[in-house]
């Protein structure tokens, strides 16, 4: 389990996380007879199916790579496929689905990486609390820092930001889902859905104001 | 009222509210109107929450939700068929709700439309059978433009045509098969020997830059003809001329419309001879009617030979 603030994310638990499904798992599918394969493909289209342009969507903020976003999304939707009998019916199929796809994506990650990286949450901690309390005329950010800035800012400040801060902003304010399906998803706290939604916005606003500042655009801050 | 929504929000987490209120989560009815009267009277308050909510609907109109990318759907199920082990595995069309069949149209519709990544853009497919479509059009444009039309003179004009007569004589002369036999660079002894054999007074310009390097005589239909030759390099200057009373009783024939502008502009110049690239320029010299035919571009034809005309 991904253990919640101020700590970092070692080897084991990535085992943990990533090994999610035990490939020797009895009910494979191998075993299943052709009725209940039949069934099973029937609910999975019910269940699973809705719910692939959200994971394409999540997949590529997370990837930032069309190609790569597809690649995961089929992985994730094959791994759930095969372990589908350990989805309880009536449970956050799509909660589940993204889960699986998160662990796809870490497993891929550890792959085509040297050390997986590390989250250091003090850091992180105390550079929003360095900027917790500057506030700035919004009429200045909307007029001179967003509307000179493009895309391409958005989604390197988007990309800069820690991996569980930049979760909860994608899910939040660009996959629209509520703090609940949030924290269902993470396995963590509402309230930790919120902090770090609010913590992750107060990191991307100054990212941008840095951005626009360089181009000459800077806004003064009152703290 | 502010008292109570201080005292009521004391010891919370403001911050944290204001995200919750920006969301519409979380928050009963009774921490949602304090928060809102915080925001009404607290200006730190309210710019924190405007800058948040700034960045929340930022983001989230600049970067829009993606649309699942054609056959995505597809190849997805087709895999999971794979995986199912079935023996007669379908390709499900991108259809999410029923299984159906795109006809052959929708297929080749989808096909165009279908985005090709080149780097990090995705363009469809279409966008370079419109390019290509432009790069033959412009090239049968440029290869139109520069296939000449034929002058109407020259297209119907007879073998008494001056026109007709000077150009085809042109041509010879590049080929070699007419060849100047007064080979002469002395334009007074050309002039005389011309004044002996023809019985006219030739007119021989000294084109600057260029070389008299022959001339030659003949009849036509009892009148004579004087042809003088010039080059410069690879560039050749060839002028016919015959007094004008060869025009009498059509023995040479030069159409009206043609003299009538040469009395007008005092020249008649083209270049429209098809296949045939030359530039022709007409003119009158006191009684000899000139008609120069050579290998240069028109407007250059002009100003070598505008003073003679004048």
């Amino acid at each position: 389990m991904l253990k919640d603030n101020n700590s970092e994310i070692n080897s084991s638990d990535k085992i943990d996380l990533v090994d999610e499904f035990s490939e020797s798992d009895s009910s494979a599918l191998e075993d299943l007879s052709a009725n209940e394969l039949t069934e099973r493909k029937r609910l999975f289209d019910i269940e699973a199916m809705p719910h692939m342009k959200l994971l394409y969507n999540y997949a590529y903020r997370l990837t930032s790579n069309q190609m790569e976003a597809e690649d995961l999304v089929q992985d994730t939707y094959l791994r759930a496929f095969r372990f589908f009998h350990r989805f309880e019916r009536g449970t956050n199929c799509k909660a589940w689905m993204f889960r699986i796809l998160k662990n796809c994506y870490i497993n891929q990650y550890r792959k085509t990486k040297k050390e997986p990286s590390k989250v250091d949450y003090e850091e992180v901690e105390n550079f929003y609390d360095s900027i917790r309390s500057e506030a700035v005329d919004p009429n200045d950010l909307e007029q001179k820092v967003f509307s000179n800035l493009l895309d391409d800012d958005l989604i390197i400040a988007l990309n800069s930001l820690q991996d569980d801060y930049k979760t909860v902003v994608i899910l939040c304010d660009l996959e629209g889902l509520s703090y609940e399906e949030i924290a269902e998803f993470l396995e963590v706290p509402i309230g930790t859905v919120r902090s770090r939604l609010h913590r992750g916005r107060k990191i991307l606003e100054k990212k941008l104001r840095d951005y626009a500042k360089e181009r000459g655009y800077a806004v003064e801050t009152e703290a | 009222m502010e008292k109570n929504t201080t005292d009521f929000l004391s010891g919370k987490n403001i911050d944290e509210l204001l995200t919750s209120y920006i969301d519409n989560e979380e928050l009963d009815d009774l921490t949602r109107k304090h928060v809102e009267e915080l925001i009404s009277y607290d200006v730190l308050s309210f710019r924190l929450y405007k800058s948040e909510k700034l960045v929340k609907e930022f983001f989230a109109s600049r970067l829009k939700q993606k649309e699942l990318p054609k056959g995505l759907y597809s190849k997805i199920n087709a895999s999971i068929e794979e995986l199912s082990g079935s023996t007669s595995a379908k390709f499900i069309p991108d259809s999410q709700s029923l299984v159906s069949h795109h006809s052959y149209i929708e297929h080749l519709k989808e096909f165009f439309v279908t985005p090709f990544s080149i780097g990090v853009y995705a363009v469809p497919r279409y966008t370079f059978a419109v390019i290509l479509f432009f790069f033959v059009l412009g090239l049968a444009l440029v290869l139109n433009n520069n296939k000449r039309e034929i002058n109407t003179f020259y297209a119907s004009g007879s073998e008494k045509s001056i026109m007709v007569q000077a150009v085809n004589n042109f041509h010879k002369i590049l080929t070699g098969e007419i060849k100047p036999t007064i080979n002469s660079t002395d334009t007074q002894e050309i002039k005389k020997i011309i004044a002996t054999e023809s019985n006219f007074d030739a007119f021989i310009p000294d084109i600057q830059e260029y070389r008299l390097i022959g001339a030659v005589t003949n009849d036509f239909n009892g009148k004579k003809i004087a042809h003088f030759v010039y080059s410069s390099g690879d560039e050749l200057i060839y002028i016919y001329e015959t007094v004008i009373d060869s025009l009498c009783h059509k023995k040479l024939e030069l159409p009206s419309e043609m003299h009538n502008q040469i009395l007008k502009d005092k020249f008649y110049l083209c270049d429209k001879f098809d296949d045939r690239d030359c530039a022709f320029m007409m003119w009158y010299k006191n009684n000899i009617l000139c008609a120069s035919v050579s290998n240069l571009p028109k407007q250059k034809m002009y100003t070598t030979l505008a003073t003679y005309y004048k």
